[in-house]
């Protein structure tokens, strides 16, 4: 019996352990990575939202000995003690909440965040899981947040919470439709779901070009996805408090804020994937595999390059969100619906009718 | 089946877009508002019974505290008020300071206003852009009286400080730099299709309804009504002055908006001109710190920049005054809003709420 | 129009009224507490007199008897008029002008919490700034309370 046994775990370990040691690996990064960017992101939005209206943005913090070093660099480590803030303070669960509905929501949002990650291609390759449905997928997990949003609107306990939860459950559903109707154009052009082939699909041309009107329409569905300013109904802070998340303190509000965050990262990933080509050069432009320069070779330029192309593009949508943001006012919440359903929904069937009609013509 | 329940909830007094301590109780269903009663009170500090137990010269620095953000005209009606009881005569240079230092704070307060309703509207830019000049409105009054909210800056006999050296020169400067900003104010609301869509048509107050409600100030004229106590009962040296009185069309939140924007305007005409007129001579008579009004009674009224600022005072002969009732405009302007409300969306509470520019201090009193 | 002729107009329709003018105000007229809601609705609809706003009203607390003061103004003919009512400390309460001036609503409600003067066919008479639960009215002069300082003069 004890000899079966050792032979079983020697056999799983041979076999297994390698997969599941790479599959931890991959998981760690990745947590990081999002950490990382989040951090970074919110460090950004406060930097452009400052610009934008003639302040300095944070400047000075931590402690002393850091905080000259933090000046020069803009304030960078502001988010850094946000989150160690965030981290150290009491969590308050409100006496007559659900708890286990009010603390999994959080959980649930942020877990919800992490798992689209696994199919953005970074690069050629770089991918956690590229998987065959990959666009099916992310569309799929990423309507997990309204769950997390109900969950929190309704274990809070709160007339405020709650009522945040039904606009955001109405705005989601709403947005949801024309969202994933302006994608079925990239479908019919790629003639796949899988991400990667999506991006290779681009080659001559990004569909940007082509479907002009469906990354419009993704662009404001999205805003409405991501609850961010001015489609911010479920969080209005000046008519709802904070919405969903008044009740959160902590831990748990850091969760919702960082979800947020890294859910913009998602969106703006994809949108590069989907309509700005991804990590390939426009016009066909190949990146090199090898670059040298003044006689050092770096080697697996193609790699670097194209997850660096890849993350501009990125940042340069994160910046265009942050640009509407600041600009907006927000509108009410029926002109919202109104919007969704009698401009989006039927300009988006424009967008696939044409785009069928399109690659009709074309075949002909 | 399923039954609904109607949805009670309390907006108030936390809370971040009820602009102060008011609560109002909503009885919703869904986003619809059914009823809404305000409630009242939480900053009452009982002023008019203070006032009885304090001499005139002691109440100046209590009518600040009325209207924080326009307290220049909490002491100009009051000053105004005294002066009529006591019959005297302030130098002219003294006129021009307050009228200048009255139409600043209008300046001020109607940026604020413009901030506080962007950001209402969930738009935050605006709001810091406003701050950013109204700052400069406040370093004047800093240099001028040393104090930024609370100025108590006018006497009974003219005001406390003179101008500072510099006053005239740095006011042209920032009056320039105002008019250069006012269209970028414009530009981020005025014509966005999203704050169009937020207040046209959104909070409707007609002629008559205003009327009834005694609504005055730029909510008023917002309704079409020509009325400005600066020209209609003119008070110190306005008659001397060329301004107009914008009025709206319809009563809407957009004319109550443009209204206040116009106002600016006419403000930053008004102080120009009298930069141009400003006398030299003393800017205070002294009186003694007991004055004794005769016998008799006065209202005495002006424009703040929320409306119809009042001062009803009776003086039995003695050193302190024996009833004073503050006539303040945002009493009744609030008192349309469960009439508004009715009907309306949750979003637009905060909107029409906003529209009309109460404070809470000089209602509560 | 001034005093006079708006006195002269009134008299000729309310001729049992005695209107005594007040020496101390020279807006304003003493008038009886039972014509005062007749007067006030006179006031408003007369087309010479047009009073279309209330500025405010207010009471006075003389110790052995309450004043009420109507201030009332005219935007399109732009003159001003303050009706004057003596109530007796027995008889604390008068008709409410609130359906005619919509205004007097918060207003009467005001003088009710701190005065303790009823107004009749109100429709909604709470107390608006005290809490509800507060005893005494304190804008009355002999109201006490242990944090009130009177100040010497």
């Amino acid at each position: 019996m004890d000899q079966y046994l050792a032979k079983l775990i020697l056999k799983f370990f041979h076999y297994k352990a390698p997969f599941l040691l790479l599959a931890l690996g991959t998981a760690i990064i990745t947590v990081a990575f999002v950490s990382l960017t989040v951090l970074f992101l919110i460090w950004l939005e406060r930097k452009i939202s400052a610009k934008i209206q003639s302040r300095m943005g944070p400047m000075l913090n931590g402690p002393r000995f850091m905080a000259q070093i933090s000046m020069w660099l803009g304030g960078i480590f502001q988010t850094l003690w946000d989150a160690l803030k965030l981290l150290l303070k009491e969590q308050v669960t409100p006496q007559n909440a659900d708890k286990i509905v009010f603390w999994s929501a959080p959980v649930v949002v942020f877990t919800a965040c992490l798992m689209t990650y696994v199919v953005i291609p970074f690069g050629p390759g770089l991918v956690v899981k590229d998987l065959n449905l990959g666009l099916l997928y992310i569309l799929a997990v990423s309507t997990f947040s309204v769950i997390s949003i109900l969950m929190a609107g309704w274990g809070s306990n709160n007339k405020y919470s709650l009522l945040g939860g039904f606009r955001s459950a109405a705005q989601i559903i709403s947005y949801e439709v024309p969202l994933i109707f302006s994608l079925l154009g990239v479908m019919i052009l790629a003639g796949s779901l899988k991400l990667s082939e999506i991006v290779l699909a681009q080659g001559k041309v990004w569909f940007i070009i082509p479907q002009f009107l469906g990354f419009l329409i993704y662009f404001i569905c999205s805003i409405a996805e991501l609850n961010r300013p001015p489609f911010d109904i479920p969080e209005a802070e000046s008519e709802l408090v904070a919405g969903f998340h008044t009740e959160y303190s902590g831990m748990g509000f850091a969760m919702f804020f960082l979800s947020e965050f890294a859910n913009m990262f998602v969106i703006s990933a994809l949108i590069t994937t989907l309509f700005l080509g991804g990590w390939l050069l426009p016009f066909g432009l190949k990146l090199p595999s090898n670059l040298s320069f003044l006689g050092i070779t770096i080697p697996y330029f193609n790699l670097f390059g194209s997850v660096l192309i890849f993350l501009i593009k990125t940042y340069l949508v994160i910046l265009f969100f942050m640009w509407v943001r600041w600009t907006y006012p927000r509108p009410r919440p029926d002109q919202l619906m109104t919007f969704s359903w009698k401009i989006l929904l039927p300009l988006s069937f424009l967008n696939l009718i044409g785009t069928s009609l399109g690659v009709i013509i074309w075949k002909i | 089946m399923i039954k609904t329940e109607e949805f009670l909830i309390n907006m108030g007094p936390q809370h971040p877009s009820t602009h102060g301590v008011l609560r109002l109780i909503l009885k919703l269903e869904g986003e619809k508002v059914i009823k809404a009663t305000p409630v009242i009170g939480y900053l009452h500090r009982s002023l008019e019974k203070m006032a009885e137990n304090r001499t005139y010269h002691q109440y100046i620095p209590l009518t600040d505290r009325l209207d924080y953000v326009t307290s220049m005209a909490g002491n100009f009606a009051y000053v105004l008020a005294v002066e009529k009881l006591l019959d005297i005569q302030i130098p002219q240079r003294a006129e021009f300071i307050r009228v200048i230092m009255l139409e600043y704070n209008r300046i001020a307060s109607h940026l604020l206003w413009y901030g506080t309703l962007a950001l209402d509207l969930g738009a935050t830019t605006p709001f810091i852009y406003a701050f950013r000049e109204r700052e400069k409105i406040l370093d004047l009054f800093e240099a001028t009286c040393g104090n930024r909210l609370t100025y108590n800056y006018y006497r009974l006999g003219g005001v406390s400080f003179d101008l500072p050296e510099n006053f005239i020169e740095y006011s042209k400067k920032f009056l320039k730099l105002l008019k250069e900003k006012m269209p970028d104010y414009e530009d981020l609301l005025t014509s966005n299709i999203i704050f169009l869509g937020r207040t046209k048509d959104k909070g409707i107050i007609s002629s008559e309804e205003a009327l009834n409600y005694g609504l005055t100030g730029p909510n008023l004229r917002a309704s079409g009504i020509k009325w400005d106590i600066r020209r209609g009962e003119p008070f110190s040296i306005y008659p001397q002055l060329d301004f107009e009185i914008p009025t709206g069309n319809k009563g809407d939140i957009w004319d109550r908006y443009y209204l206040r924007l116009e106002e600016i305007r006419q403000s930053i005409k008004i102080i120009e001109q009298c930069l141009e007129k400003l006398p030299s001579g003393k800017h205070k008579i002294n009186l003694p710190l007991k004055v004794k009004p005769k016998k008799g009674e006065i209202y005495s009224r002006i424009e703040s920049s929320r409306g119809e600022m009042g001062f009803y005072i009776i003086s039995d002969g003695s050193l302190k005054p024996y009833r004073v009732k503050i006539r303040a405009p945002s009493f009744s302007n609030l008192s349309i809003i469960s009439k508004l409300l009715e009907g309306e969306k949750v979003a637009d509470i905060v909107a029409i709420l906003g529209s009309l520019d109460i404070i809470l201090p000089e209602i509560d009193r | 129009m001034n005093l006079l002729e708006i006195l002269k107009l009134l008299k000729e329709n309310f001729p049992q009224e005695k209107f005594i003018e007040d020496s101390n105000n020279s807006e304003a007229v003493y008038v009886e507490e039972n014509n005062l809601y007749s007067l006030v609705k006179f006031i408003k609809e007369n087309q010479a007199l047009c009073f279309d706003y209330l500025i405010f009203i207010t009471a006075i607390d003389y110790k052995d008897y309450f004043e009420l003061v109507y201030y009332f103004y005219s935007y399109s003919k732009n003159h001003r008029l303050a009706l004057k009512v003596k109530l007796p400390l027995s008889n604390l309460q008068i008709k409410s002008i609130s359906n005619l001036y919509a205004t007097a609503d918060w207003n009467e409600r005001e003088i009710y919490d701190l005065f303790g003067i009823k107004f009749l066919n109100h429709p909604d008479l709470r107390r608006i700034l005290m809490p509800e639960d507060w005893e005494g009215y304190p804008l009355r002069k002999n109201y006490t309370y242990q944090n009130l300082i009177i100040k010497p003069d």
